[in-house]
């Protein structure tokens, strides 16, 4: 099964927290905007991470 | 437009080192993707004292906020530990105390780009010679310094650090407070199973009127709760009816930072460069003292054309040599209160407060000697075990 990894950007903090911890460099944070990019292998770190729970994992068939 | 520098992130390490350079007659020019220097804050502002800051440079009132008077630590609750101390250290305005920086970065005629971010870094030939901007121009540089923090992109792309690993990084989430409870002036510590497995609460002073709470959880663990959790349990128990605002996040490297921090004229420094105490999350004071090493080993490298091999030899190996950041043993120590149970952790307490009752401020060497002794002795069986860290 593979998952397609978005940010809320309504609960995000824009700590750039999870894309300390990405290891492809996919997600680009700014001051009050975040994006997961096709750089995204889906490992859910970012997931994992994030304090606030502002990551969205949506199944892609 | 062709610099000596470009210095990506414009945070203490970034602006620091932007103040000492252009001091130096260098042409440099600093690049953030924030809007506004030092905000929105990250940080729990607590930092060293005023002796040790003002080697760096002349500390503005407004940049501080109050000295820390001493520091409690309470396990499940209970106070373990109460030591009053002069010049610990100071609770910053950190939002201030950057734009102070940055003021006078600017001033000595530094180029401060705001707003924009680093998508790439420009090759050319063997080497790295400026980074591309999400406008799609170029800034170009004799050197590159990514100070750009836990995130480390420039590091990255030049292949000096990776991202941090699941386990070696610290989820951090803090709320400012309008209360009085916890506001004498000294750093408190929440540890214990109860309130904070894996990690500590903090309330700090921010001012007369409002505490910082926040929590650190160290490590990633899909079996423990998010450190949101823990930090709303205790505001709900100790802050149920007082006004929280400003909730803040961030990821703090609690690792050991790499051998060599200069590679194909990329430098990276603080934050990125994982420069933090592994046992306190704490790094401003290292960060400083990096990008003061950093820059003097720039200034030595200038005139053989910043062989990277000097900058080496200035930073890389001097800082690994410094005894004040020997990060392993603070790692090692770090592993081992993680894995204390409460009376463990008690005991620890009790002995710090013995450290802390003999320590003898002008002999920093035995302060450090027994401070490391009392944890030993307490858990010697534990170290033994753990002692292979100190050689990875």
């Amino acid at each position: 099964m593979k998952y397609k990894y978005s940010i809320d950007n309504k609960i995000c903090t824009f700590c750039s927290g999870c894309s300390s911890v990405c290891p492809t460099m996919a997600i680009i944070i700014k001051d009050n905007f975040a994006e997961i990019n096709d750089k995204c292998i889906g490992c859910d770190r970012c997931n994992k991470f994030c304090p606030v729970s502002a990551v969205n994992k949506s199944e892609v068939s | 437009m062709k610099y000596d520098i470009v210095i990506v992130g414009a945070s203490l390490a970034g602006l620091y080192s932007a103040i000492k350079l252009s001091k130096n007659n260098f042409k440099v020019c600093i690049i953030d993707k924030k809007e506004h220097i030092g905000l929105p804050i990250r940080c729990g502002e607590a930092t060293g004292n005023l002796k040790e800051l003002e080697r760096f440079f002349k500390m503005e009132p407004d940049w501080i906020s109050q000295e820390i008077k001493g520091m409690s630590a309470h396990i499940n609750g209970e106070e373990a530990l109460a030591h009053e101390m002069d010049d610990l250290g100071v609770i910053l305005n950190r939002d201030k105390f950057e734009q102070g920086l940055a003021d006078k970065a600017t001033s000595q005629g530094a180029n401060l780009i705001l707003n924009t971010y680093v998508t790439n870094l420009i090759k050319t030939g063997d080497k790295y010679s400026g980074v591309k901007l999400e406008n799609g121009e170029t800034v170009e540089g004799n050197l590159i310094i990514g100070a750009d923090g836990a995130e480390a992109h420039i590091g990255q792309m030049a292949g000096i650090v990776k991202s941090l690993p699941s386990s070696e990084v610290a989820t951090t989430l803090q709320y400012t407070i309008k209360s009085k409870k916890y506001n004498n002036g000294h750093l408190h510590f929440f540890i214990g199973s109860k309130s904070m497995p894996k990690g500590y609460i903090w309330v700090f002073p921010k001012d007369k009127d409002h505490v910082s709470v926040g929590g650190a959880l160290y490590g990633i663990n899909r079996k423990m709760p998010k450190i949101k959790k823990f930090v709303d349990d205790f505001v709900n128990e100790y802050y149920s009816d007082c006004p929280k605002d400003n909730l803040i996040t961030g990821a703090i490297p609690i690792t050991i930072c790499p051998k060599e921090f200069v590679k194909d004229n990329v430098i990276i420094v603080g934050d990125s460069a994982r420069m933090v105490n592994p046992l306190t999350a704490g790094g401003i004071m290292n960060t400083f003292e990096a990008a003061d090493m950093m820059c003097d080993a720039i200034i030595k490298s200038k005139p053989s054309n910043y062989s990277n091999k000097i900058i080496s030899k200035h930073y890389s190996k001097k800082w690994a040599k410094m005894p004040r950041f020997q990060q392993k043993v603070f790692y090692l120590f770090k592993e081992l209160v993680l894995d204390s149970s409460d009376e463990e952790l008690l005991k620890t307490c009790n002995a710090a407060g013995k450290v802390a009752s003999i320590i003898d401020r002008d002999k920093p060497f035995q302060f450090s000697l027994s401070a490391y002794y009392y944890p030993f002795k307490i858990y010697l069986w534990r170290a033994l075990k753990l002692i292979g860290i100190l050689f990875r």
